[in-house]
């Protein structure tokens, strides 16, 4: 499997970004892997690679996945259809999924950007922003607000929110066309 | 600069190194050009465009000149905006010669999105360096960037500076020398460990990329701190709360006006003055005829009615460079939009129309605050409706003769004239967005700066380019046409009429018998002369032409005359109307002036100005566009003369519709 081939087919995670991440980010556990643009959160057939990777990348090795990329979509195809996979043996499987389960998003709250309150985070529904004209869709992503970024609301009167380090005033009619998923704290950056 | 076509090619740079500085918005990338540059720099539109770019030189360590050409600052190279566009056709050299260097200024304290956009300028340059701006506030906020490693990630050199103390400013010129004599890199090789994806700012592959080039040159966003900022917030929320942001903004905006005008009067005063007295020089110098009337009427007189504003324009632009450099402007703007959408106006457009209270040029001349093209259009043609200082004798002269014994009644009408003009402005944007300019103003969009003390000599550069830019204008369109209308109205040349010669006559047996007497009576020559030769002149038989065109509005062949006379410059409306009814030719207005006002009548024994003729007379003037500054203004921000024209014919034919609706309705009243 080549480095530009997705490893996560639902959200188009691929190799090469959960080998930068895994190098950049050395989490401690398997399910920290989700945080990269969801992998693993859609159907969660690929955990049992995820996770596999993430071993790798602990033992110091470069995280690689042998199948050619058709086997893999093949494979992921057909055991979906029986529902009957046979996950690969793993020793701590079960704790995975249970990590995965917990830290999973509530199903989440999509609202408009303009009905999240002062201080909360939310991160942008990147399918939202593709129905905006396409002036205020390029100027947005921009000045930063890229593909599932995480933001804050930093004041209640007119929509300011800041994105990393770049604070950007919304107009109420863009506000209300933009939405986003409400992050719980735990999830959220620091 | 009249038309950035027709002056084109703009003067490249001719010295032997040509480096372009470019970077997102609110990066201090101008206050790095004003450090470098200091204030030699020259203010151009870039060809074919209304956007800006400064070009100025600086000195390398060893004296070698390098010429730096500021582009203004964009988010991205593929945006749909003007400024967008002419960075890409500027990286890319569009008569085929690229400039040598692209330095790529990007702002330290928020590298994952800057590193994103100098990805997109890399791969399209072959000669790039980096400077980090703001390093000295990233190394206060705890980030430590190692620039060896980022500049191996982007495969260039990368120097820490900081333009508001100047530190690595040298160093950035040696390495922008080094890099013109360096050897050329492919624009593909770029970072060896993991290539940038071909993409633009935002996209998640370039996300990606810039996070782990962050990663390894600054250990990670984290690094730098919480991005969170308590002191920040609340500044924010007070500055666009509903009501109390509105009420600081009143209170900022008052203090700016008074101080412009306060402070303005003294140069303005000076100008006049030294005006007047060149006006003598030129009267003394040259014989007496046609070429010294020319010279002291025309040329000298038309260019000092326009100069006299350059103190206003000059502070007014120092004054929001330093409200926008420390931060407040852009929360004022988003505090207005609100008030200002539902007339279909964007936020940022309420300072230039409160500018245009003192005068419109420098209205006009702010629209450049507006991003979106038609916003900033749909300002530019409401901005003449609001009653600027020139309207003010005007107001003062017709609103005395309507009410000289009820002072209350004189206040009401003064507000009242600024009232009109406002909701003719309103209702005229509101107007334009249901036809011409369809659509309501485009959505708020805006980054927020953090709080910084204003650099005083980026204010002061802004100030001098603007003025330089207003002189310029005054010195050639506007030139041309007081010529054009001095012309118009010195010929024909009307002969000393039977009357003027007879008291001519009076006035030299008077002269060693009673001075006094005999200078009143060439004052009364002088003057009736004037009225003469205004009447004969081109200009009054076009009065004499269009006099049934103003029938509806009650004025007679005189006014028109004086409207006509002052169609291009409306000040000129108090002086001419002086002269009508021989109260001199200057432009106070005392009690004098008014009761010969009200006395003065018609050819058939009625009043001049009667009361609907008055009230007509100053709704005319407080909507009609009688200024010709402002239409070569127009043209210059606009690029076309659709604009300005369109805005004369839209403006006089509501100023008209409006004069004669109030003639007829106090007729009848």
């Amino acid at each position: 499997m080549g480095p530009d081939d997705h490893v996560c087919v639902c959200h188009r995670v691929s190799l090469r970004k959960l080998q930068a991440f895994l190098r950049r980010e050395q989490p401690t556990v398997p399910s920290k892997l989700s945080e990269c643009l969801g992998a693993g959160t859609g159907c969660g057939w690929c955990r049992q690679h995820l996770h596999r990777l993430w071993e790798q990348s602990q033992a110091g090795e470069t995280p690689s996945i042998t199948d050619d990329p058709d086997q893999y979509l093949a494979k992921r195809e057909q055991e979906k259809r029986t529902k009957n996979s046979e996950p690969l043996a793993l020793a701590n499987q079960s704790q995975y999924d249970l990590e995965m389960a917990a830290l999973a998003p509530p199903p989440p709250t999509r609202i408009p950007l303009s009905q999240l309150r002062t201080g909360e985070r939310a991160r942008v529904d990147c399918s939202s922003l593709s129905d905006l004209p396409e002036g205020e869709r390029c100027l947005l992503q921009a000045m930063g607000m890229g593909d599932r970024c995480e933001l804050k609301r930093c004041s209640g009167h007119g929509c300011i929110i800041q994105i990393d380090r770049t604070r950007i005033a919304v107009g109420s009619t863009l506000a209300d066309r933009v939405f986003v998923e409400r992050l719980n704290d735990r999830t959220a950056h620091p | 600069m009249i038309d950035p076509r027709s002056v084109a090619p703009l003067t490249r740079p001719t010295g032997p190194i040509a480096a372009i500085l470019v970077g997102n918005p609110n990066v201090g990338k101008t206050t790095l050009f004003n450090r470098l540059c200091g204030l030699r720099a020259r203010t151009a539109n870039y060809p074919g465009s209304t956007v800006e770019e400064h070009i100025g030189r600086a000195w390398s360590d060893d004296g070698t000149a390098i010429d730096l050409i500021d582009l203004p600052g964009v988010y991205g190279l593929h945006l749909r905006t003007p400024e967008s566009q002419v960075a890409l056709r500027a990286l890319e050299g569009e008569d085929g010669a690229p400039p040598h260097v692209v330095a790529i200024i990007l702002d330290a304290t928020n590298l994952a999105r800057n590193l994103q956009f100098a990805a997109t300028v890399l791969r399209r340059t072959t000669r790039a360096i980096v400077a980090l701006n703001l390093s000295d506030e990233a190394a206060r906020q705890g980030l430590t960037i190692d620039t060896d490693a980022l500049g191996q990630r982007l495969r260039c050199r990368v120097i820490s500076i900081s333009a508001r103390t100047g530190a690595g400013c040298l160093e950035l010129l040696g390495a922008i020398q080094q890099a013109a004599a360096g050897p050329v890199r492919a624009r593909e090789s770029l970072d060896p460990g993991q290539p940038p994806p071909v993409a633009e700012p935002g996209d998640r592959d370039l996300v990606e990329w810039a996070a782990d080039v962050l990663a390894q040159s600054a250990g990670g966003t984290a690094a730098a701190g919480s991005a969170d900022d308590s002191f920040t917030d609340r500044l924010d929320v007070a500055f666009t709360h509903p009501v109390a942001g509105l009420l600081i903004f009143a209170a900022v905006m008052a203090g700016l006006f008074a101080s412009i005008f306060w402070l303005a009067q003294y140069p303005m005063d000076w100008i006049d003055v030294a005006f007047g007295t060149a006006g003598d020089w030129t009267r003394a110098a040259i014989p007496p005829g046609l070429l010294a009337d020319l010279a002291a009427e025309g040329i000298v007189a038309g260019v000092a009615g326009t100069v006299v504003f350059l103190p206003q324009i000059c502070l007014l632009f120092f004054l929001l460079a330093l409200l926008e450099d420390c931060g407040y402007l852009a929360r004022a703007s988003f505090a207005m939009d609100r008030v200002m959408r539902r007339f279909g106006l964007p936020g940022q457009s309420f300072i230039p129309l409160l500018s245009s209270h003192a005068c419109a040029l420098p209205g006009i001349m702010s629209t450049r605050l507006i991003p979106n093209t038609r916003d900033r259009l749909a300002t530019i043609f409401v901005a003449p409706f609001l009653s600027c200082s020139a309207r003010v004798p005007v107001y003062v002269l017709v609103i005395a003769l309507l009410f000289a014994d009820h002072p209350m009644w004189a206040g009401v009408a003064f507000v009242g004239c600024y009232a009109l003009g406002a909701i003719a402005a309103l209702a005229t944007a509101w107007l334009l967005g249901k036809t011409a300019l369809r659509g309501s103003a485009s959505p708020m969009l805006l980054e927020l700066p953090t709080y910084r003390l204003p650099d005083l000599k980026v204010a002061t550069s802004l100030a001098v380019s603007r003025g330089g830019v207003f002189l310029r204008q005054a010195g050639s369109i506007i030139l041309a046409i007081c010529i054009g209308m001095w012309w118009l109205s010195a010929f024909p040349q009307v002969p000393e009429s039977t009357t003027v010669a007879a008291i001519r006559a009076e006035a030299a047996t008077l002269q060693g018998v009673d001075a006094a007497r005999a200078g009143e009576l060439l004052s009364e020559a002088d003057s009736l002369q004037a009225r003469d030769q205004r009447s004969g002149s081109f200009a009054g038989q076009l009065g004499g032409l269009a006099e049934p065109v103003f029938r509806p509005l009650g004025f007679d062949r005189d006014v028109v005359v004086a409207v006509l006379s002052s169609f291009l410059a409306r000040e000129v409306f108090v002086s001419s109307l002086k002269v009508l009814v021989g109260a001199g030719d200057d432009s106070e207005i005392d009690d004098n002036t008014i009761a010969m006002m009200r006395d003065a009548r018609r050819a058939d024994g009625s009043p001049l100005l009667d009361r609907p003729a008055a009230v007509s007379l100053l709704v005319f003037y407080v909507l009609a566009l009688q200024c010709l500054p402002t239409l070569a203004v127009v043209r210059r921000e606009t690029g076309s003369w659709r604009w300005p024209i369109a805005q004369l014919a839209y403006m006089s034919l509501v100023a008209w519709g409006a004069a004669a609706i109030a003639h007829a309705l106090m007729e009848h009243a």
